[in-house]
């Protein structure tokens, strides 16, 4: 090194240098270089995600909310039909609202259960849930403006009530034409009663036909009804609603000792309202298949010896203070 | 000028004579080269140092960086978000088949429009004096009256009056006809006016007409693509009296959960609309039409692209 002149030490001193910064630039600066160009790199991907996953945050919530948003939309149309369609709350309902109307003198009332059509998902799926519809057909006659009325044993002419049939009929026998009897009823209060129930719940009672028909001098009045109902798989809301159809409104306390099965030739059953009264349907000549052909014959001898009575024949007594036992205290 | 030794005699009168003056000036030079190229050598090492330095320290803020966007994604609050968002994906997936399906029931119970209720009030306002109604049947559509009167006139008369309260949606269907005298009528029951027809013939009429009503316009969100039909919402239905217009305003874009769409076609009734049409509702944002009847309108989206990015 001592043998060097001043001007090959400098340029030593140069060449040094230069190793120096050539080193410094590729094992320091560049690698520092590069590996900041991945750092930025990889800083730009976090932050790239970062804002997707903030974007993702933000349509979450909107998700969240539209959830939300749907399932109270769902819950209001669940609401908006009837949950639980029951035929006999459906009947109850319209033959009290047709009564309470004025509008007593039922003639016929039915239930049917009408198809409606399938549901579908947005992809052409079938979907489990299903619209429900129970029509209810009644048809109510009016009144003819002098014949004394009755319906539901309004007046009661059965053996059991309290004021002797006798005396009842002799009663109204003389207010035939009379009073309230002199008035036409039936047509307005069943106008009336449509009205009440198509105004009930529009959504999903709808009045589907009324037919008003003359016969013989007095109107036939028909009107169907129809009720919508869901059948849902699964249920969002819960309907606690009261409304007078979806409910049993009637009564809940029924007397039923005098209920029998298969009439007599006399109802001989105390407690029964029938009590007293005669098979209507009997026929002395109809086919006996437990007797013999003799006792068949001996039996419709002894019936016209009787005059044709029944209650002679068998030697029926109505007890004289039998009277229906009367119905529990509801 | 004299010179001894070549240097000149006035110099060296005037001064000491240095021998080795050339030889120092050269050191000096030298070691002043030597301080400047130390100086650079330290200042290049230095620049070279901070460089390493400031590139270090760069590189260390940037790992400081990305180490808390890392711990940041890893935090709870971001770490789920993917599966939250397939998972409320799917919940909303359900829902919005739910919602559609319900609001399809909801539709179906709509189309259908009670009896008007007072149409017999308005019907008993109707009648001539000269006539009576035997039978009549009222539908959610329909009005059928079977009656009876004196002229021939009353069922037109009575028609009209019905039209005049915008009973009938169409021309409806009157019959009149004569009633023959009974065959079991005596003479003398026709002379001495004891039965009606012999005082005055009467005629029987039916009429039979289509309803005024509502029609109900159902209206339908999709994602425009065929592959994979996507509802956004349900079915909206609204009830326009038939003959009226409506519109359906705000059409030309629809934001669903978060996600804003572009309208790209509109199908009504399985046909879709013509370019002019399409162009003036892109143009005025409604859709406006008139009632005829019971309509199904299919308003196709395609969400906007900045969406779309975050979508994917």
């Amino acid at each position: 090194m001592n043998n060097l002149s001043a001007r090959e030490k400098g340029f030593m001193y140069v060449i040094t240098l230069l190793i120096i910064v050539v080193l410094a630039y590729f094992f320091g600066i560049r690698t520092l270089n590069k590996k900041y160009d991945e750092y930025k790199v990889e800083l730009q991907t976090l932050q790239e995600r970062k804002a997707y996953l903030d974007q993702l945050r933000e349509n979450n919530a909107s998700m969240a909310t539209e959830i939300e948003v749907l399932k109270a939309s769902c819950s209001d149309i669940e609401l908006s039909f009837i949950d639980n369609l029951e035929t006999e709350c459906l009947e109850q309902y319209v033959l009290k609202t047709f009564e309470t109307a004025g509008c007593p003198f039922l003639t016929s009332v039915s239930s049917t259960d009408i198809g409606m059509a399938s549901v579908s998902y947005p992809d052409g799926t079938n979907c489990p849930d299903s619209v429900v519809c129970m029509q209810i057909a009644v048809t109510y006659s009016g009144t003819d403006g002098y014949t004394v009325t009755q319906y539901n044993r309004n007046p009661d002419f059965t053996p059991g009530s309290k004021t002797p049939v006798a005396e009842t009929i002799e009663s109204l026998s003389e207010q035939m034409g009379q009073g309230e009897y002199a008035k036409r009823k039936g047509y307005d209060e069943f106008l009336t009663a449509l009205k009440k129930i198509n105004a009930e719940n529009p959504s999903c009672i709808k009045v589907s036909g009324i037919v008003a028909e003359e016969v013989n001098g007095i109107m036939t009045l028909t009107a169907s009804i129809d009720f919508y109902g869901t059948n849902l798989k699964n249920r969002i809301s819960v309907d606690d609603s009261h409304a007078p159809y979806t409910y049993w409104c009637g009564d809940t306390n029924v007397d039923t000792k005098g209920g029998f099965i298969g009439f007599p030739y006399v109802c001989d059953n105390e407690n029964s309202l029938w009590y007293g009264v005669v098979n209507m349907n009997f026929d002395p000549g109809a086919s006996k298949p437990f007797a013999a052909y003799w006792a068949t014959a001996l039996f419709q001898q002894q019936l016209s010896d009787a005059s044709g009575d029944i209650k002679t024949l068998i030697g029926f007594e109505a007890e004289e203070n039998a009277e229906p036992t009367p119905a529990p205290a509801a | 000028m004299a010179k001894a030794n070549g240097i000149s005699k006035k110099l060296l009168a005037k001064k000491d004579v240095n021998f080795f003056a050339e030889f120092t000036a050269n050191a000096a030079k030298a070691a002043r080269m030597l301080g400047y190229g130390v100086a650079i050598g330290v200042l290049v090492v230095f620049v070279v140092l901070t460089f390493i330095v400031a590139f270090f320290i760069r590189n260390t803020i940037i790992k400081g960086q990305i180490r808390d966007l890392e711990n940041t994604l890893a935090s709870p609050e971001y770490a789920t978000l993917e599966q939250d968002y397939a998972l409320l994906n799917e919940q909303l997936n359900d829902i919005t088949n739910q919602y559609y399906a319900l609001s399809q029931m909801r539709k179906i119970v709509d189309e259908i429009d009670a009896v008007p209720t007072d149409l017999p009030d308005v019907i008993a306002k109707c009648i001539p004096s000269d006539s009576f109604i035997q039978k009549y049947r009222i539908t959610n559509t329909t009005l059928d009256m079977d009656g009876y009167s004196f002229t021939y006139y009353s069922a037109v008369d009575m028609v009209n009056m019905l039209n005049g309260k915008g009973v009938f949606a169409s021309r409806p269907a009157i019959t009149v006809q004569r009633i023959d005298v009974p065959a079991a009528s005596s003479p003398e029951e026709l002379v001495d006016g004891s039965t009606v027809d012999a005082i005055n013939n009467y005629y029987s009429f039916t009429i039979n007409g289509l309803l005024v009503g509502n029609v109900h316009i159902s209206i339908t969100r999709y994602v425009d693509n065929p592959d994979a039909p996507t509802v956004l919402g349900g079915i909206e239905t609204i009830d326009v009296r038939a003959g009226d217009s409506y519109t359906i305003n705000d059409v030309t874009s629809y934001t669903y959960a978060g996600i804003t769409y572009q309208l790209t076609r509109i199908f009504v009734d399985g046909y879709q609309l013509e370019e002019g049409s399409m162009n003036e509702v892109m143009t005025s944002g409604q859709y406006i039409d008139v009632g005829r009847g019971n309509s199904d309108i299919k308003l196709y989206y395609t969400p906007v692209a900045a969406s779309q990015a975050v979508e994917g």
